[in-house]
């Protein structure tokens, strides 16, 4: 079955981009093997959980344009019986499209690699412009999982594998009516969920949602948008139910001298057959921006927020306050801060008062010829008295791409990662390093050759290494066809659990020919 | 709050929504299909090499042979001001939007393209208050990218975000790398509901994940972010990518305990076994439970503790 799709899918594209039909187009086709020796414990390095030994096919970058303004664009990457990641789409602007996404991962479980989950997602959407103003669509998705996971703790060394097997099916269909600006969009969906291992947990979910924008009459500068939802989950085993209705809108007004100010609400009632039978969420926000062209801008918010479900009320202010500034063209800072205090107003909760805080602060260089450097440094805390817990991250990155022109192209960077979490009885640091680089060489007698590195360490209270090294070389044959190596080297080390070890050697081949119609 | 007040703001939302409808003239929306093309072509005359530019994009300008679509796209229907460039042919007197201001670019887009997407980044998305335009990822001219990004890889948005892309090189992460997710997946920046609002039912996880997402008899609060009790799956995943496994947030108890103690008998009885296994060996069904109110698992009597169960001093159901 798996191999229809793909075959079926090729064709299609072929097909579709016979020359009887062209005006243009281009892309990528590949054929390659993939060899793959490795050891040690298949389950920690998720980089390699979706590497399989063997032939591949890719169809990248497809795009084929038709004389008659048809367009067909498709993605095919890394074709193997295991694994798959296929888009293809066809469309005429303003009057028709098609898209059809497939693929499939797996994610690995116990050392042997022999308790695994494999999960594969189909989508598709389609729409049509029956009328200038009118457009109908429609999509659909099928999600598939199934094999064997170990439950994260056991107490029976090794885990005891737990099967998995479950589909869910979507689809949704609406319109939405264009007219002078102005926007009326509703749809209608519903999900359905079919656990084979456990039917307990079959499900379906319904929901309508409307929603609109536009202009004011005769005063262009006040936006307004609103909306409505209705979802709806029940189980089919024991009818019982979820639902929620969410009625939002608000406005924007655009006022002289690039000032602008805007109001948001959202209403919201979920009621439930469990334990907690529902819950009222109010929030407005308003912000307030000045903008002075090209040079800088600044806006400051507030939101105030209430949650009630029936026997306790918590409110919550929010404060925000933002900014940018380029100097010059080339010189970019943005700075971000907000600010959240959640209070009990009315009953308890387990959490009791809690505040929140985030300020992230940026500076970018861009050199138009020899490429551009960042730097960000970010701070996230969530303090909680009552609990006596607390969580502080800080995050300081810092990126470059560097072009050399006549030679190569550089990218790299760091980021340094803190964590820290405190609670009554105990806590839990790491300090994660990040280093990764890549340099690719401009062609020199038909020959380009690149290598990349990704280095994370992680420690304090973890003692993780990873290291994913790669060196590639390409060399370009006639008729634009192209023969390419590369070999990955993947090493995996948790020092502080024995059998958290893996290591891997890949070494991909592959023949290329670039597609130009 | 009250239920009829509730129902009374919904109704208004729907008022509003049923003015929106309402349709008025305005110059800048006066769609002319044959307009278009007469001056398009009279701008062609000068600039012919654009329309090369234009020839691998949505916005292809329009041909003989085009199958009649419902929209057309010319020069004129983004460059204002095309009057006055043509009695005196300036660069000074054209518009252009990458010279624009970020809400003068959404009100150009829009005048097409107002989809949910279009009309969130003119209103409530983060990236307008950052005041990113639409030119800040899309490029209209020479550009055959798939929606005319800027940059086509999967995941362009990283080229910002670049702090997040670290993330997703952690112990474990969502398969982002491997091309099997994409950030849009999650972060769905067509919703006109602000994110950053950030109240009431979230379906993110749940479009993946229905098997954890209830509802539960027995809801575990801090996992419905409906609640008054509560931040989501966020409160103990990380979803780009964790240090941990599993994308938790802290290994063993740690997270637990961020909001629970240890019970005391935990400590106390049977020489403090309670403590020595990880709280979810036992409160195995944490994100909710059919069964029970302490998220035990259905078959602990039997599975991990036959004894207890067999001695008839404790029963693991309810």
């Amino acid at each position: 079955m798996r191999w229809k799709i793909i075959v079926a899918i090729s064709l299609l594209a072929m097909i579709s981009a016979s020359p009887v039909f062209a005006e243009n187009g281009s892309g990528m086709i590949k054929i390659g093997y993939t060899f793959i020796d490795e050891e040690g414990n298949r389950a920690v390095n998720h980089s390699t959980f979706n590497q399989y030994e063997g032939f591949d096919f890719s169809l990248e970058k497809f795009r084929y344009f038709l004389k008659n303004g048809i367009r067909f664009d498709a993605d095919l990457k890394r074709v193997t019986l295991n694994n798959r990641n296929l888009y293809f789409g066809a469309e005429k602007s303003g009057l028709f499209g098609v898209r059809v996404n497939n693929n499939q991962y797996r994610r690995v479980y116990d050392f042997d690699g022999n308790d695994f989950i494999r999960r594969h997602t189909t989508t598709g959407d389609i729409w049509l412009y029956p009328y200038r103003y009118v457009k109908i669509f429609g999509s659909g998705s099928f999600i598939g999982r199934s094999g064997s996971v170990l439950e994260y703790f056991d107490v029976v060394d090794g885990g005891m594998p737990t099967a998995v097997d479950y589909e869910q099916k979507r689809a949704n269909t609406g319109f939405q009516i264009n007219y002078r600006g102005r926007m009326l969009r509703a749809e209608y969906g519903g999900i359905n969920y079919v656990n084979h291992e456990d039917y307990y947990l079959d499900q379906s979910r319904r929901w309508f949602k409307i929603r609109g924008f536009g202009a004011v009459p005769r005063y262009d500068w006040i936006l307004i948008h609103g909306g409505f939802l209705n979802y709806r989950t029940w189980y089919k085993q024991t009818d019982f139910e979820i639902k929620s209705n969410k009625g939002w809108g608000g406005t924007t007004l655009n006022l002289p001298m690039n000032f602008s100010v805007s109001y948001n609400f959202i209403f919201e009632r979920t009621a439930s057959d469990s334990d907690k039978v529902g819950t009222d969420n109010i929030a407005h926000t308003f912000y307030a921006s000045h903008l002075w062209p090209g040079y800088a801008g600044a806006t400051i918010g507030y939101q105030n927020d209430i949650s009630d479900d029936f026997d306790n009320v918590i409110k919550a202010n929010s404060y925000y306050f933002s900014g940018w500034i380029k100097p010059k063209s080339y010189l970019d800072f943005r700075a971000e801060y907000g600010f959240r205090a959640e209070k009990v107003d009315e009953g308890s909760r387990l959490l009791g008062d809690e505040d929140r805080n985030r300020f992230k602060i940026s500076g970018k260089y861009r050199h138009d010829r020899y490429g551009s450097i960042r730097i960000r440094y970010e701070i996230r805390t969530r303090n909680n008295d009552q609990l006596g817990s607390e969580v502080d991250f800080d995050r300081v990155a810092f990126d470059w791409v560097f072009l050399i022109s006549e030679y190569a192209d550089l990218t790299g960077g760091y980021s340094y990662s803190v964590g820290d979490y405190t609670n009554m009885e105990q806590e839990f640091e790491f300090r994660d390093h990040l280093v990764y680089g890549d340099i690719l060489s401009h062609e020199y007698y038909n020959v380009q050759a690149g290598a990349g590195l990704v280095y994370y360490r992680s420690k304090r209270d973890t003692d993780v290494e990873s290291i994913a090294l790669h060196f590639s070389g390409r060399y370009k044959l006639p008729d634009s066809y192209y023969f390419e190596v590369k070999y990955n080297v993947n090493n995996f080390d948790n020092f502080l659990v024995n059998n958290e070890y893996y290591t891997a050697n890949i070494v991909e081949i592959n023949l290329t020919k670039d597609l130009s119609f | 709050m009250a239920p009829r007040v509730i129902n009374i703001l919904v109704g208004a939302a729907l008022i509003l929504i049923a003015c929106l409808s309402v349709s008025f003239s305005e110059d800048i929306y006066n769609y002319n299909k044959e307009e278009l093309i007469d001056n398009t072509s009279t701008c062609l005359a000068c600039h012919d090499d654009m329309e090369q530019t234009l020839s691998a994009s949505p916005h292809r300008l329009y041909s003989e042979s085009d199958l009649p679509s419902a929209l057309v796209s010319g020069c004129t229907g983004c460059h204002d001001d095309w009057q006055e460039h043509i009695e005196d042919p300036s660069a000074e007197n054209i518009s252009r939007a990458d010279k624009a201001t970020y809400s003068k670019q959404a009100e150009i887009c829009g005048r097409c393209h107002l989809s949910p997407h279009q009309t969130a980044m003119a209103t409530t998305d983060p990236h307008n208050r950052a005041q990113i335009g639409c030119l800040s990822c899309h490029k209209i001219h020479d550009n055959p990218n798939k929606a005319l990004v800027i940059d086509d890889r999967d995941n362009y948005c990283l080229s910002c975000h670049t702090a997040v892309e670290s993330e997703f090189r952690r112990r474990s992460a969502h398969p982002l790398e491997s091309g099997n997710i994409r950030c849009v997946d999650c972060h769905n920046f067509g919703s006109l509901e602000d994110p950053m609002l950030a109240v009431g039912m979230d379906f993110r996880c749940q479009e993946c994940h229905a098997e954890n997402s209830g509802p539960f008899l027995y809801e575990h609060k801090i996992v419905y972010n409906y609640s008054i009790e509560g931040g989501s799956c966020l409160e103990c995943h990380q979803p780009h990518g964790s240090p941990n496994d599993r994308l938790l947030n802290q290994p063993g108890d740690g997270i637990c305990k961020q909001c629970h103690m240890t019970p005391v008998k935990h400590i106390t009885q049977h020489s403090g076994l309670g403590t020595k296994l990880a709280c979810v060996e036992c409160h195995s069904q944490i994100h909710g439970s059919y069964d029970n109110n302490l998220f035990l698992d259905p078959n602990l009597g039997t599975k991990l503790f036959p004894d207890c169960n067999q001695s008839g001093c404790h029963s693991f159901a309810n």
